[in-house]
């Protein structure tokens, strides 16, 4: 059911401020520099009516029909989350039951489609899913759901979710099962959309993004009260909850109902700044863990920050040259990302808020980063012991893991989901839907290169390292 | 004797009953279907002749208030330069709530609930003379069914007895050789269509199950034929390949917001998969055109029709899927139809030609163009 819509947060890219009267925007854009990325006040909001809105309210605005999903849910098992509303009762924590205005009962995605996650059998919100399958064409199954539509209302809701994902679909298909489209759904969506009226044309406005998304692994949220700007490219600088409702660009179209979410967005973003990592679930040498410390903080606290009571988040944008991970994000926004800011600084998005892409990557805080495998920005290496020690990092693998239920299939030494090495040849010899298993770093976008500081160290130091990382 | 090429070109010929235009077909390479589908069908066992049995129970759904049955099949002659169609089908209309017979009282397939059509395709043209009388009985039921009328047929009525008095003439079976259900991995079924054929339907392999929106499906794998035919008195072996379509459920919904066309075909260095196209009732948007070959999903597929066909794929059509380097002409056999209008689908008998052979059969939705 994921597959059907891809609905998320976005990667937005910034614009330098226009000085001419008449600016016509430049498909290039000139990156902000490497440093401290400074913090900026955020609006306050209610954490517990934010867990309900996320849960409960819809801010996507199209959906299918809930008799079309529930006539292809059948009796498969839905999971759930506690603590919804009573017409959530039966839908799985990754949709919200809602009405439109027609008094048509749909289901749309919410926020954790791609932002919550199943941990050993328990729902983790926040949690990024590096499951998901974005592999496949999403406008078939949406179009195929429509031999279950029926009566004009019905019809009339699903064709408007039809036709969005129709035009998205070129745009979001990935090539690894595990791989999210974010950044390219978002430029997708801004393509069609009047930055000024929000209007949806059903031709681009815009030049539409590459049919080869790069991929990225999605960050969890319970790192967003330290952040001072959202994404990988430090891109989501001011109001961050205005930059969380750029899920609404799937099927929002009018101002109205944007001012309307816009009342309840602050009190998500504070839900989602409560949120705090799930705890490592399996046995810690601690005193392995202090040496671990010391060699963190000698090591990298000086990108990463300290943790603990005293611990302090540096918020820095890492230039590409020192990092060296994969580039293609960051070249997306500098070779096409100018009209795409433009867009946003002009839409009802830009207000109070700044997308200013950096020519580097933030280097995140690792707060439970033992459930976030696998890593860099683009989901390319499989174990945290990799990400230290790059000579041993796989070109081809495929996770042993098809979800995150099953501990056996969990690497508590090295930290991530067990894995395989492929060659070409068995790559190659696999049946389709396996081979779309196996994550190529050779790919565009997808490469394992960089973040070279954990080489110098050795094996003992490292493994220190990892049992401290394990208590973060 | 007439050549496969020939037997193509009045494929699509005379306008049928339903309306259907002249279709050009291009002759195509003589023998070329023939070989190509016994050939399949040589390698896929040696067919052993099954008893024949008066039908044992072909009803296992009888909660459903539709079911039907479909045998779609290809022959060709001892000489393998003569092609004929045949489509012959089995539909199951509940009555009543209670379709179901008690069980040791024989098939909840009973007679009183089951209406047969038959159509084909030979040198001479198409015929479907048994099924339109039944099909009138069947449209009938099933106007009553949907408008919720059917629960007041209770009783033995006109409508049944006038089933039944159709149905006595026909001595058509279908059975499982064995105990076991239809949807077995081996067994046959026998088909006979008097002053036609006899013939029996060898299932090598294990039916497939698809699920539709109101509708279960189960597809047979392509089943190895062998039997007789009857021309000008004389008996003829024939051979050739079938494909069974078992379906249950409600009626087809012909109100739903897309239309479904699907294509069943069995090609030489293939195999069989499915073509599905979805086209959005409204006119709305672009087809989309999907192929499955066991797990593997196509999703770069065109299929297209080919004018001057009124109907969306019905008479000829091209199909062409680059990943399996396949590019062929779809030539649907006019009069191998039973078009109901229990679900309003027309489905037909095909041969393949082009980059490979073989045959299937199109279950369409059969709206214009």
């Amino acid at each position: 059911m994921r597959q059907w819509v891809v609905i998320l947060f976005a990667v937005l890219i910034s614009a330098c401020t226009p000085e001419s009267e008449t600016p016509q925007p430049s498909r290039t854009l000139t990156l902000e520099p490497a440093g401290a990325i400074p913090a900026t006040a955020q609006r306050t909001g209610d954490a517990v009516r934010g867990r309900a809105a996320l849960l409960s309210e819809d801010y996507v605005g199209c959906g299918l029909p809930a008799s079309v999903w529930r006539e292809f849910q059948g009796s498969q098992t839905v999971v759930t989350v506690p603590g919804r509303t009573a017409a959530n009762d039966d839908v799985p924590y990754f949709l919200n039951a809602v009405t439109n205005d027609d008094g048509v009962e749909l289901v749309v995605n919410n926020c954790l489609t791609c932002h919550g996650a199943s941990l050993f059998g328990e729902v983790v919100i926040g949690l990024g899913n590096e499951f998901a399958d974005f592999t496949s064409n999403p406008s078939i199954a949406v179009e195929r759901a429509g031999l279950a539509v029926s009566g004009s209302a019905e019809t009339t809701a699903w064709e408007l979710y039809a036709d969005r994902v129709a035009a998205i679909s070129p745009h979001v298909q990935m090539a690894t099962v595990g791989s999210n489209p974010a950044n390219n759904l978002t430029f997708a969506l801004m393509a069609y959309r009047d930055p000024d009226t929000h209007l949806w044309s059903d031709t681009p406005l815009l030049p539409l993004p590459t049919k080869e998304p790069p991929p990225v692994s999605v960050p969890p949220w319970w790192r967003m009260n330290k952040k001072n700007a959202m994404f990988n490219l430090g891109e989501g600088r001011g109001d961050h909850a205005r930059f969380m409702m750029a899920a609404s660009m799937m099927c929002t179209d009018d101002l109205d109902e944007l001012e309307a979410i816009d009342s309840f967005a602050p009190d998500i973003r504070s839900y989602i700044a409560s949120l705090t990592p799930p705890a490592w679930p399996f046995d810690t040498d601690l005193a392995l863990a202090v040496e671990g410390q010391k060699v963190f903080e000698k090591t990298c606290s000086a990108c990463h920050g300290t943790y603990g009571d005293t611990g302090d988040y540096p918020n820095l944008l890492v230039d590409i040259d020192v990092v060296g991970t994969d580039p293609a994000l960051m070249e997306q926004a500098r070779d096409e990302g100018g009209l795409w800011v433009d867009w946003f600084n002009r839409s009802f998005y830009g207000q109070d808020t700044q997308a200013l892409p950096g020519r580097g990557y933030v280097a995140p805080p690792l707060d439970g980063i033992w459930a976030t495998g696998p890593y860099l920005h683009n989901g390319s290496v499989p174990t945290i012991a990799q990400v230290l020690d790059s000579p041993t990092r796989p070109e081809r693998w495929m996770s042993l893991a098809s979800d995150g239920n099953d501990r056996d299939t969990y690497d508590t030494e090295r930290i991530g989901w067990h894995h395989t090495s492929v060659t070409v040849g068995e790559s190659s010899a696999l049946a389709s839907d396996d081979q779309k298993r196996v994550y190529d770093t050779q790919r565009y976008g997808h490469s394992n290169s960089g973040h070279h500081f954990g080489d110098a160290l050795s094996d003992t130091e490292r493994k220190a390292v990892i049992e401290y990382l394990k208590t973060l | 004797m007439i050549g496969v090429s020939a037997l193509l070109l009045a494929a699509c010929g005379p306008q049928d009953e339903h309306g259907h235009e002249h279709d050009q077909v291009q002759p195509e390479a003589p023998r070329a279907f023939a070989e190509a589908v016994l050939g399949m069908v040589a390698e896929s066992g040696q067919w052993t002749p099954a008893d024949a049995m008066w039908p044992d129970d072909l009803g296992e759904h009888p909660d459903a208030p539709l079911e039907s049955r479909e045998w779609f099949v290809l022959l060709a002659d001892s000489e393998g330069d003569v092609v004929h169609g045949l489509q012959q089908r089995m539909t199951r209309v509940a009555l009543s709530g209670e379709s179901s017979h008690p069980s040791g009282q024989g098939s909840a397939w009973h007679f009183d609930s089951v209406m047969q059509a038959a159509g084909r395709w030979d040198r001479h043209g198409g015929s479907s003379d048994s099924w339109q009388k039944t099909e009138r009985i069947a449209a009938g039921l099933s106007q009553a069914f949907q408008a919720d009328k059917s629960r007041d047929l209770t009783a033995p009525t006109e409508l049944q007895a006038h089933v039944l008095g159709h149905l006595a003439g026909f001595t058509a079976s279908a059975s499982v050789r064995g105990a076991g259900t239809p949807d077995v991995c081996a067994g046959s079924w026998v088909l006979s269509v008097p002053g036609y054929a006899r013939l029996s339907l060898a299932q090598q392999n294990c039916p497939q199950d698809v699920r539709r929106a109101n509708v279960a499906i189960t597809r047979s794998a392509p089943l190895l034929v062998s039997g007789e035919r009857y021309e000008n008195d004389k008996s003829i072996a024939v051979h050739g390949v079938a494909w069974m379509r078992h379906s249950w459920g409600s009626v087809e919904s012909n109100k739903a917001a897309v239309l479904l066309d699907t294509l069943v075909l069995t090609l030489r260095d293939i195999g069989t998969f499915e073509v599905i196209a979805t086209r959005r009732r409204s006119g709305q948007g672009a087809a989309v055109v999907t192929a499955s070959l066991g797990s593997t999903e196509f999703d770069d597929v065109s299929w297209s029709s080919i004018s001057p066909c009124r109907i969306a794929y019905a008479c000829k059509s091209r199909l062409h899927i680059p990943a399996l380097d396949l590019d062929v002409t779809v030539q649907a056999l006019a009069g191998t139809d039973t078009r109901s209008d229990l679900d309003g689908r027309l489905r037909r008998v095909v041969v393949v030609n082009g980059t490979h052979q073989g045959g299937g059969y199109t279950d369409i939705e059969g709206d214009t163009l």
